[in-house]
């Protein structure tokens, strides 16, 4: 089983399916395309080499991912950034947009808002959101119980929404327990 | 008023994701249309939700870059040093089996050789004799230094009896099949270069092999296409 993994013409064609993937959560990520496919390209390399790593072969995207991860972490220390930097001018052309030009600047304060968020909510908004994962796979991709997978996305869904509604809009959220609130 | 059961913020966001227990969904609903600010926010969440995958999503139908798929249709796969050399030599065994070389000459101060027939005649004396147990393969690594195991010849019927141990350091397995069969194989750390020697000693053979870091000598009496198969599983299985 795990030795089908490592006959190179099964890991090769598995690793260059995954890839559109990681390429779309390594932008999600670093925020520019440049840097993504750098990240990912670096990925394919540290895979390449470590591809004994890889214990089953249904687990590829969640490894491939984590690799990534590393390396941008990496690269962060590496470079001093407390986050990444965006030019919202850049998005248009870093981000094959699919809304009509109309909306396209609604989507860059909204791609800036989704930049600004710290990385580990970025990434869960990502695994969940764009990937796709269920709650159950994100808690063993990232190593946390699933409890923590739920209050950190509740809690990255809330930062997005006051980065988007500006300061102050955490004030409109309603009291989670409605018995105990002040209804309006 | 009616009021509807209180709903935790998580409960919320797994509605949103599906995931919400279908006991809960309810409550949940209760809730939303008890209170239009909920509901709002749900709303909102929900609405940041697709335009997180709307933003996203294209990326992954962009053509990859050519340079990865030759990149990695090109990459061989790495493979160790001393497994690779292993490989060669059990090549090499192959080849000169395969071509009925049957036995070459004996190289001058063939010590391994000595120590290996020595140990299988009994004029060698062992510091210590052990039947083989689970244990086995740590007491070789503690022994000899090396990050060696015992092979695994089971598949060819032999199974390993008992663990000799030299001066030297150096170690002999001594394996048995069901027939009473006896095989051995004398390992130690290195002394020299690689090679790779057959020799017939009366009904028995003798194969050799020696890399950078380990030197061996299987001894059975066995005709050439098994100690073929027996020596190549055999070295390819040495190293942990």
């Amino acid at each position: 089983m795990a030795r089908a993994v490592r006959r190179p013409g099964i890991f090769a064609n598995d690793l260059i399916a995954h890839l559109p993937a990681l390429r779309r959560y390594a932008t999600g990520l670093a925020g520019r395309a440049a840097e993504a496919d750098d990240l990912v390209q670096d990925c394919i390399e540290r895979a390449l080499r470590r591809q004994d790593g890889l214990q089953q072969r249904d687990r590829m995207g969640a490894w491939l991912r984590s690799i990534l991860h590393h390396i941008f972490i990496d690269d962060l220390r590496r470079r001093r950034l407390g986050g990444t930097m965006v030019d919202v001018r850049d998005l248009e052309d870093d981000l094959a947009l699919s809304t009509p030009p109309a909306d396209r600047a609604g989507m860059g304060d909204f791609y800036a808002a989704v930049m600004r968020l710290s990385l580990e909510h970025r990434q869960i908004l990502l695994l969940v959101g764009v990937e796709g994962l269920s709650y159950r796979e994100v808690a063993a991709e990232l190593g946390v119980p699933i409890g923590t997978v739920m209050s950190r996305l509740a809690r990255a869904r809330e930062r997005l929404r006051e980065a988007l509604d500006g300061p102050g809009a955490g004030a409109q959220i309603v009291p989670l327990h409605p018995s105990r609130g002040s209804a309006p | 008023m009616n009021r509807p059961a209180a709903i935790a913020e998580t409960e919320l966001h797994a509605f949103i994701d599906g995931e919400l227990p279908p006991d809960r969904v309810a409550a949940v609903r209760a809730a939303l249309a008890a209170e239009p600010a909920l509901a709002a926010r749900a709303a909102a969440y929900r609405a940041d939700k697709l335009a997180l995958r709307a933003l996203f999503r294209p990326i992954a139908d962009r053509p990859l870059p050519p340079a990865w798929i030759t990149r990695i249709a090109g990459h061989r796969p790495p493979r160790r040093l001393a497994a690779t050399r292993r490989m060669a030599i059990a090549a090499g065994l192959v080849l000169a089996l395969a071509g009925g070389a049957g036995t070459l000459l004996l190289r001058g101060g063939d010590t391994i050789l000595a120590e290996a027939e020595g140990a299988r005649d009994g004029t060698l004396r062992p510091t210590g004799s052990f039947v083989a147990q689970a244990g086995s393969a740590y007491m070789l690594q503690a022994a000899l230094g090396l990050n060696v195991r015992p092979p695994d010849l089971a598949k060819f019927g032999y199974h390993l009896v008992t663990v000799d141990f030299y001066r030297g350091p150096a170690a002999g397995l001594v394996y048995r099949n069901a027939q009473g069969a006896e095989l051995s194989i004398y390992v130690r750390k290195s002394h020299g270069d690689a090679r790779f020697d057959l020799l017939r000693r009366g009904k028995l053979r003798v194969c050799i092999w020696q890399d950078d870091v380990v030197s061996a000598v299987m001894t059975a009496e066995m005709p050439a296409g098994e100690m073929m198969r027996v020596a190549s599983a055999a070295y390819a299985s040495l190293d942990m």
